[in-house]
């Protein structure tokens, strides 16, 4: 089959790879109609990922129809249209069943791995480096999704692709971060990002009851974006000092939480952030928290912090003192997607919201790598590239 | 493990395996070089009884080929690396009992020195069965510990701890987590390549 490798830093390739076959009794193999390409790739793209082997198999936002399942296999069968969550939960351990699926017990290979530098492991991700388990991803003709009971949602016939293929990760993903803002009726929320992820945590947090949302980019039509929803925008690269900024938009206070949807990989022209840049490049510190900084300095008092970005290593200079100084609480993580895709895909049905909107670009498999630079380096344009497969 | 540590282990094998994991609050005692915990979602029984049939622990452990059943207390183990290297040793059950703890004593003059015992105690709030497991282990010459690390990047201790992983996820889940086998691009299909 066909699927897109990862080469090294700035590098990807079609490449042709064996078909992916049972390996485990609760093993499905599914083929792939639609995967997404993902912010969080982008992070493997720049090589700020570690553990990434020349040739792994990238993607986790991925559906299709069930075309084979193992022994083990109680629900699902052959011919199921399904959408897989990007994080691989085996759906008995503990965390699963309290529904911490990103917290999984038992599904990461290479646990040891993670446990050794988190002092935990959480749970295995499809395409995303061995540290978390190494399994091949979905940008790929054919898929095997382990524990494919519990790593999936199959989707009613006669809604297309596009409404649904985003409940894999950054409607949940959105809603996740919109939830962990604890948002109360009249709050305002402030996104960093105007990223897909950033564009689905507006729409949540508007259903969640904020009354108003500022997100903060430097990208116009992604601004443009969040606005059409009822965001207001600050581009950051016209604003000296965006604490000021948001105090002055809520009479002083600030926002009531704030949300970090851009991860280890903040732009900025601030000292701080040209120094991140130079202690990444020889290893010092490994992310770069210029948002997060922003977000915690922001942030009114006993306020939230909620971190759906990424981050992977060390971060520096994170203003500590001042999360402690105003009492700030921080919720953070990878997503427990199994635990939102089913009421997601309720809303969805009801027609409550459509996710389809933030496409910008639907590219066949042949074209991913075209798919990832213009993500990378269109960022105006290119919001969210979707991969047509079969 | 070093010299002084085995001499170490070898005073205190004795007492290490009449020590209780703990209560809550007390760790064990320091001396004891290689001690692991895992928490595993199932009755004690079930833990118990998978472990005591000692022929089930070559499942969960990497590189154990075979653990033979000789007599209720004797057993025979054979580990085989992938590069082929094999060593085989006899141990047997020197305490037990059920449903609580095992401690086992390799036989003088075996190619791998190892005992060591492992308890089985209920875990807070439901959450099934704690494992401890608290070994020494070394073979003369080095010849298992050297060709594990070499082969794995994994010392011993790693080695067991993966193990305990293991065998949780396979109580839990009944399979072990793997990616051996799956598609990447690292192997050119010469036909297909373009
Ligand atoms: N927690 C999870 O489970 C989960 C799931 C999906 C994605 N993510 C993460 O969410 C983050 C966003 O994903 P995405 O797909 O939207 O990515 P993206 O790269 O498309 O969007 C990031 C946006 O942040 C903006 N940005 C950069 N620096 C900024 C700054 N200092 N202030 C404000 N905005 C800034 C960029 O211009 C860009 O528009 C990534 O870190 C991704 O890995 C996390
Ligand atoms: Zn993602
Ligand atoms: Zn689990």
């Amino acid at each position: 089959m066909k699927a897109l490798c990862w080469e090294g830093k700035y590098s990807v390739e079609i490449r042709n790879v064996p078909d992916p076959t049972i390996l485990n009794p609760q093993d499905a193999i599914v083929k792939v109609t639609s995967a997404a390409i993902c912010g969080s790739d982008l992070h493997l793209y720049d090589g700020y990922i570690p553990t990434m082997e020349k040739g792994d198999i990238l993607g986790h936002e991925t559906m299709g129809e069930v075309v084979e399942v193992g022994v083990g296999v109680k629900k699902l069968k052959v011919g199921d249209r399904i959408v897989i969550p990007f994080d691989i939960s085996c759906g008995k351990c503990h965390h699963c069943r309290e529904e911490e699926y990103s917290g999984c017990d038992n599904s990461n290979p290479n646990a040891i791995m993670a446990d050794k530098l988190y002092g935990q492991s959480g749970a295995a991700l499809f395409g995303y480096s061995h540290m978390y388990g190494g399994y091949a991803g979905g940008q790929a003709e054919y898929i095997r999704v382990p524990y494919a009971d519990t790593n999936s949602l199959v989707i009613p016939k006669g809604i297309e692709d596009d409404k649904v293929l985003f409940l894999s990760d950054i409607l949940p993903t959105g809603y996740m971060a919109a939830e962990n803002c604890n948002i109360k009726r009249g709050d305002t929320v402030a996104i960093w990002g105007a990223g897909p992820v950033s564009q689905m945590a507006v729409r949540c947090a508007f259903l969640k009851g904020a009354e108003r949302v500022i997100v903060l980019d430097h990208y116009e039509a992604r601004l443009r974006m969040a606005a059409l929803a009822g965001a207001e925008t600050i581009n950051f690269d016209e604003c000296d000092d965006i604490t000021e900024e948001l105090k002055f938009l809520t009479g002083g206070r600030g926002p009531d939480s704030c949300i970090d949807a851009v991860g280890m990989e903040a732009h900025g022209h601030t000292l701080p952030a040209s120094l991140d840049r130079v202690k990444a490049a020889v290893g010092l510190a490994t992310d770069r928290p210029n948002a997060l900084r922003q977000a915690i300095q922001a942030c009114k008092k006993g306020g939230t912090v909620s971190i759906p970005g990424v981050y992977g290593g060390f971060l520096d200079k994170v203003p500590f003192g001042a999360a402690f100084g105003k009492g700030l609480t921080f919720k953070m993580g990878q997503t427990h997607t199994q635990k939102y895709m089913q009421p997601l895909l309720d809303l969805i049905l009801a027609g409550k919201i459509d996710p389809s909107f933030v496409i910008t670009h639907k590219l066949n498999l042949e074209d991913a790598p075209k798919g990832y630079r213009m993500f990378s380096d269109e960022k105006n344009d290119c919001i969210k590239v979707v991969l047509k497969v079969h | 493990m070093n010299n002084q540590y085995r001499n170490l282990n070898q005073q205190n094998a004795v007492h290490a395996k009449n020590k209780r994991p703990l209560p809550y609050g007390r760790t064990y005692h320091s001396d004891d070089v290689s001690r692991f915990a895992v928490t595993i979602g199932k009755p004690i029984e079930e833990v118990f009884n998978f472990w005591r049939n000692f022929q089930n622990l070559s499942f969960f452990m990497k590189d154990l080929k075979e653990v033979e059943v000789l007599s209720p207390t004797l057993t025979r183990w054979v580990m085989e690396l992938k590069n082929g290297v094999k060593a085989t040793w006899d141990a047997e059950v020197t305490a037990e009992r059920k449903n609580e703890m095992i401690s086992w004593k390799s036989l003088p003059g075996s190619e791998v020195e190892t005992d060591g015992s492992v308890w089985f105690s209920p875990a807070p709030q439901g959450k099934g069965c704690v494992v401890s497991l608290v070994m020494n282990y070394s073979a003369p010459g080095g010849k298992v510990t050297e060709f594990i690390t070499k082969l794995t990047g994994e010392d011993g201790d790693t080695l067991m701890q993966v193990n305990l992983r293991r065998l949780k996820a396979f109580l839990e889940t009944g399979e072990i987590p793997t990616t051996e086998g799956q598609p990447n691009g690292r192997e050119v299909i010469p036909e297909l390549k373009h």
